[in-house]
């Protein structure tokens, strides 16, 4: 079932996921991030790899040399090119360029670009590559040596790889690549280190794979010869590990790099065999074949990645989700407690609305010279009523502002705690600041609102003979009645003096009543508290985006999972 | 590159550990990570374990990969063919012990094995769940357990479950490699990364050197040693030996004839432990804020949260009401009747029945006084774990502490001390009007005497031009006047006075609610943060 979910990915298929592999992050896969990014770089150029081999079935076959450090593998390429191409040397690791050894005759196609895309080629041509300093000090260079030998049979590239066992973490991407474009495998383990662990995990991704492989034991000593081969068979027969040949290399002294021409007798056949065109399209096939069957292995590992990482997406969005859901309750809370206005600003309120429908009176002109003579005496005047509504604005902006900081906060408490959120504000250091414009998009929402309270009772006033004088200025005033009702009902008016507040409210309500009718008050009031909510829980969403957005951002795209699960072939 | 001269720092004695360990264990649970105090309380109880069963026995044990030849060098080591060497890999799947004490074998003892007191060797194997031994033959060290361990990497998973866990329980490690596998990941970066804070009791053997040609050997070596430096930590002592030729085994002996004399391997092991977990828990404790605010800056943020600025207006207000409705004349007071109708207006809605008004006392949420904390504590400059758990502290302290701010702030009355000079002024207000009245009476009487024609009522002059009645009309106005700007002035000046007053009361009580309730609380959770970063940081020697 998985290799026929594999074969049936075509190119255009294989590329697309190659192109979400690369583009992905595992920005929520704490620690892990770095390795399975480099693990979905290796795949999309594996992916690649099919594409290109399937285009070029007659191309010549790239056999991979690979195995621990210290199993020979420069040795046993130098000898078998009968010349030495590479160094060795007691200092482990040796081998930190991959070098390519071919016919004359193929050197042009492994100079293609396509083969082995991510390494610059580095001809060692007419000079001696075994006097070149083989190590960098600082790391490895990602560069490919290419050499020529026509001991080699034409349609075969020998490529060394640098370890896949030691200290050097790039030797092992470099080895992980070069086998990832292998058509066919040289696998080389010592006598003494072929049961490690380390190496078991490579045969047994080549026979995931499918992979041509060749086994080989090196530095068999004579004594050991029976035992040491029995004990490799029974191993590999344990592993479920069938290699196309499974061979020896004697422990014989090393001449300029190089064992003497019998000693890899067997696998030169073995190479030698697979030279001519038909079995060269054979194995390439072979190798395309097995490298799509495997994929929904190899992409196992991610494809848990991402579904941990959508997990964690959902963990942290529930976490924030539960801190902004408790927000219209904590306002609710808040608007209960009342709303609570400068003394001095309420005491002229209550004057201006308990004085005999003073208000009512402002419009006309007598009013407006009456306003001159009031605001000379100190009186409460139109003046007033616009200073109490940037009161109650100014009040509720404060309100609302420190709600959303206060759940803002809570939500960046949460995610500290949080391992992948902590990750998460580490890549996004504003989410550890206060939104500075937040005071003023409060502010313009709760402003908003009370421009919406006025159209409100323009509509809701109905035919009545004030309307017309409504219109203006007292609107204002109305509007402002209005919201003071609404808190008065709600939680009741606080501050200024005990009885002041609440003579305010019945005054204010009374006035409302009067104005507007009792039936059209309770609609008008409804309405209005139901606005303020939502609009209070629009800017709350507005706020929470920048969590939201972070999330996302960090998160696999629907569209990388989606390719990952058919490719794995994960039911649901 | 200096040798391994980080070991005069001067470790901790065991005793300290101890404490510290304690102190983590103790501490720890909601501050770090939940796998450190986990760490914290397992390496405890191996201490414990450890030291029951005595510093008389030393055990070491030879670890390494697959094929490197650990058995042919304990042979060697030991001058006996104790442990099976072999071509097949891998080839020792059980961890072999060797000792000079001899052993008793439970299965064949006497009397039944569970109750029957051990020696301590058996007592020792027991601990480290070590069934197979073997007697060394003479010349073997007293006091020396010698461990032959599996291997650490290769495709049989339960050789390096066994090799981990002894790895983690010896108090001495030989760590064997060869040539081929001295660069090798899986062990600098497996069993060796372990084993890093352990350079007083970890020795690093280069086997097989036979293998090598002579310079070779010193490049290796070189190369070995500088994968094994860590900086800032002290490098373990690299031995080059041959197992099949002899070369370097005498200097490993004496080594391991050293390690058992001095008899602290164990509790040096176990101190550098701890030193591994400190450095692991070390980067998670940050250094905390100033616990410390800004007294002025905290009152003022406390007084805004609490609305404890309105209420010193209020008082204001309510100085300026009583002030002047105590000053007012009874004249004055007889004309403002009318305004209660207010009153009567909220009754016919059903609001303030009177009794039920409500009360202004401020109401501050947790909220605020949770922003007040976060903000002045500067908790926004702490991340990760630390700032979860303070940020928890704040939010726990803010909703304890709400009412008690709350009751502080609304503890203060408003309300005035009727002052003895306001019906004074209410008197001599009186008098003013009384006499003005006496005199506009006066004279509405001499008018309508003079319209009726009523013969003329003779008028007292106090000049040739200022009758009586209108001296007093007129003198009682002006009196009247210069009293009420009187009472202005004073009113202004008392309210001003009371207002400064109850802001002072207002601030005291802030002062120690916010101390108890919220700064000493706060204080108390930053002092066990910083006894826990203490404790970690007396786990892990001071860097140099």
């Amino acid at each position: 079932v998985r290799s026929a979910v594999g074969t049936v990915m075509g190119d255009d298929d294989l590329l697309a996921l190659a192109g979400h592999l690369d583009a992905m992050t595992f920005a929520l896969s704490g620690p892990a991030a770095a390795a399975l990014r480099d693990e979905g770089k290796r795949i999309a150029r594996l992916l690649r790899g099919v594409v290109t081999r399937t285009a070029e079935p007659r191309a010549p076959l790239l056999v991979v040399v690979g195995g621990g450090s210290g199993a020979g593998k420069s040795t046993t390429v130098n000898t078998l090119a009968g010349v030495a191409v590479t160094s060795a040397s007691a200092i482990r690791p040796t081998t930190r360029i991959p070098t390519l050894v071919c016919h004359p005759d193929d050197r042009a196609w492994f100079d293609d670009p396509r083969v082995l895309p991510e390494l610059p080629r580095d001809d060692v041509r007419g000079s001696d590559p075994s006097r070149e300093p083989d190590t960098v000090p600082g790391g490895a260079p990602r560069r490919l040596r290419l050499a020529v030998s026509d001991q080699l049979p034409r349609g075969i590239g020998l490529l060394d790889t640098p370890d896949i066992d030691s200290v050097e973490i790039a030797n092992h991407r470099l080895a992980d690549e070069a086998l990832d474009a292998a058509d066919g495998w040289v696998w080389l383990a010592t006598s003494r280190t072929y049961a490690d662990e380390v190496g078991m995990t490579y045969l047994r991704r080549a026979r995931a794979r499918q992979a041509l492989t060749a086994v080989a034991v090196t530095q068999v000593r004579p004594h050991e010869h029976a035992e040491v081969l029995a004990d490799v068979d029974r191993l590999l027969a344990s592993e479920g590990i069938d290699p196309a040949l499974r061979t020896q290399v004697p422990h014989v002294e090393v001449a300029d790099g190089r064992l003497p021409a019998d000693a890899v007798a067997e696998l030169r056949n073995w190479l030698a065999a697979l030279a001519p065109t038909d079995r060269r399209v054979e194995v390439r096939q072979q190798a395309a074949t097995g490298l799509r069957s495997a994929l929904p292995a190899e992409l196992t590992p991610l494809r848990d990645a991402v579904v941990q990482e959508q997990r964690a997406a959902q963990r942290l969005t529930r976490l924030v989700d539960d801190r902004y859901a408790e927000l219209p309750h904590r306002l609710d809370a808040e608007l209960e407690d009342g709303i609570s206005l400068r003394a001095d600003v309420l005491d002229r309120w209550q004057r201006l609305v308990g004085g005999n429908e003073a208000m009512l009176r402002v419009q006309t002109v007598l009013g407006q010279v009456g306003d001159l003579v009031r605001s000379g005496l100190g009186r409460p005047t139109q003046e007033d009523t616009a200073q109490v509504r940037v009161e109650v604005a100014g009040e509720l902006t404060r309100i609302v502002t420190r709600l959303l900081e206060t759940t803002g906060r809570a939500v960046r408490r949460d995610l500290e705690g949080d391992l992948v959120g902590r990750d998460l504000l580490d890549a996004n250091p504003a989410l550890r600041r206060e939104d500075p414009d937040l005071d003023l998009r409060v502010r313009t929402t709760i402003d908003g609102w009370e421009d919406h309270v006025a159209e409100l009772i323009e509509t809701v006033g109905g035919p009545r003979k004030e309307q017309a004088r409504r219109r203006s200025t007292a609107l204002n005033a109305v509007a402002t009645t209005a919201i003071l009702v609404l808190f008065a009902l709600s939680g009741g008016l606080t501050g200024g003096e005990v009885g002041i507040a609440a003579a305010a409210s019945a005054a204010s309500q009374w006035l409302l009543v009067r104005m507007l009718g009792e039936q059209n008050v309770k609609r008008l009031l409804e309405d209005i508290g139901a606005e303020l909510t939502r609009r209070v829980e629009a800017l709350a969403h507005e706020d929470r985006r920048r969590f939201d957005r972070a999330i996302a951002t960090a998160s696999p795209s629907d569209a990388a999972h989606e390719a990952l699960r058919t490719v794995t072939g994960a039911g649901s | 590159v200096t040798g391994s001269s980080a070991r005069g720092d001067g470790h901790p004695d065991l005793a300290a550990t101890i404490a510290a360990l304690d102190a983590v264990a103790d501490l720890g649970p909601g501050r770090v990570a939940d796998e450190h105090v986990a760490d914290a309380v397992a390496l405890r109880a191996t201490i414990d374990e450890r030291l029951a069963l005595g510093d008389g026995l030393t055990v070491v044990a030879v670890a390494g990969g697959t094929g490197v030849g650990k058995s042919a060098l304990v042979n060697r080591l030991v001058g006996a063919p104790v442990a099976t060497e072999g071509i097949r890999r891998p080839t020792t799947s059980w961890p072999l012990a060797i000792t000079a004490t001899a052993l008793v074998d439970p299965a064949t003892a006497p009397v039944d094995p569970a109750t029957a007191p051990v020696d301590p060797a058996t007592a020792l194997l027991r601990w480290l769940q070590v069934d197979d031994w073997v007697p060394a033959p003479d010349g073997f060290p007293e006091g020396l357990v010698l461990l032959d361990l599996p291997d650490h990497d290769s495709v049989v998973a339960s050789h390096r479950e066994t090799a981990h866990r002894l790895a983690r329980r010896v108090d001495g490690l030989i760590v064997v490699v060869d040539p081929v596998k001295y660069a090798r990941a899986d062990l600098h970066e497996g069993p060796l990364a372990a084993l890093a804070d352990h350079a007083e009791v970890v020795t690093v053997a280069l086997n097989r050197i036979d293998e090598l040609r002579d310079d070779d050997v010193r490049r290796c070596v070189e190369d070995l040693t500088s994968h094994l430096t860590v900086p800032g930590r002290a490098r373990p002592t690299v031995v080059a030996t041959s197992a099949s030729t002899g070369e370097g085994v005498d200097a490993l002996r004496d080594q391991l004839r050293q390690l058992v004399a001095a008899r602290s391997a164990a509790q040096r092991r176990l101190i550098a432990d701890a030193v591994s977990l400190g450095r692991r828990i070390g980067p998670e404790l940050q250094a905390l804020p100033d616990p410390t605010p800004d007294r002025d800056e905290l009152h003022e943020a406390l007084m805004v949260a609490t609305d404890a600025h309105r209420r010193v207006g209020e008082a204001d207000l309510a100085y300026r009401r009583d002030a002047r409705g105590a000053t007012r004349s009874p004249l004055a007071r007889l004309a403002r009747l009318p305004i209660r109708g207010v009153a009567g207006v909220a009754r016919a809605f059903g609001v303030g029945e009177g009794t039920a008004m409500p009360p202004s006392v401020p109401r501050p949420s947790s909220a605020r006084i949770e922003a007040v904390l976060a903000d002045q504590l500067r908790l926004a400059t702490v991340t990760g774990a630390v700032h979860a758990a303070l940020g928890d502290t704040v939010g726990h302290l803010a909703a304890r502490g709400a009412p008690a701010l709350a009751d502080a702030v609304g503890g203060v009355g408003v309300r005035p001390d009727p002052r003895s000079w306001w019906p004074a002024l209410a008197a001599a207000r009186g008098v003013a009007e009384a006499v003005a009245l006496v005199g506009f009476v006066w004279l509405v009487l001499l008018g309508v005497a003079d319209w009726l024609q009523l013969p003329e009522i003779p008028t007292p002059r106090i000049t040739e031009v200022v009758t009586w009645p209108t001296a007093l009309l007129l003198g009682g106005l002006l009196l009247r006047v210069v009293l009420g700007i009187l009472t202005r002035v004073l009113v202004a000046r008392g309210a001003r006075h009371h207002a400064r007053r109850v802001e002072r009361d207002i601030l005291a009580r802030l002062d120690r609610v916010t101390d108890e309730q919220l700064l000493v609380p706060f204080r108390a959770e930053l002092t066990r943060h910083e006894q826990l970063r203490e404790a970690v940081g007396r786990l892990s020697p001071p860097r140099r």
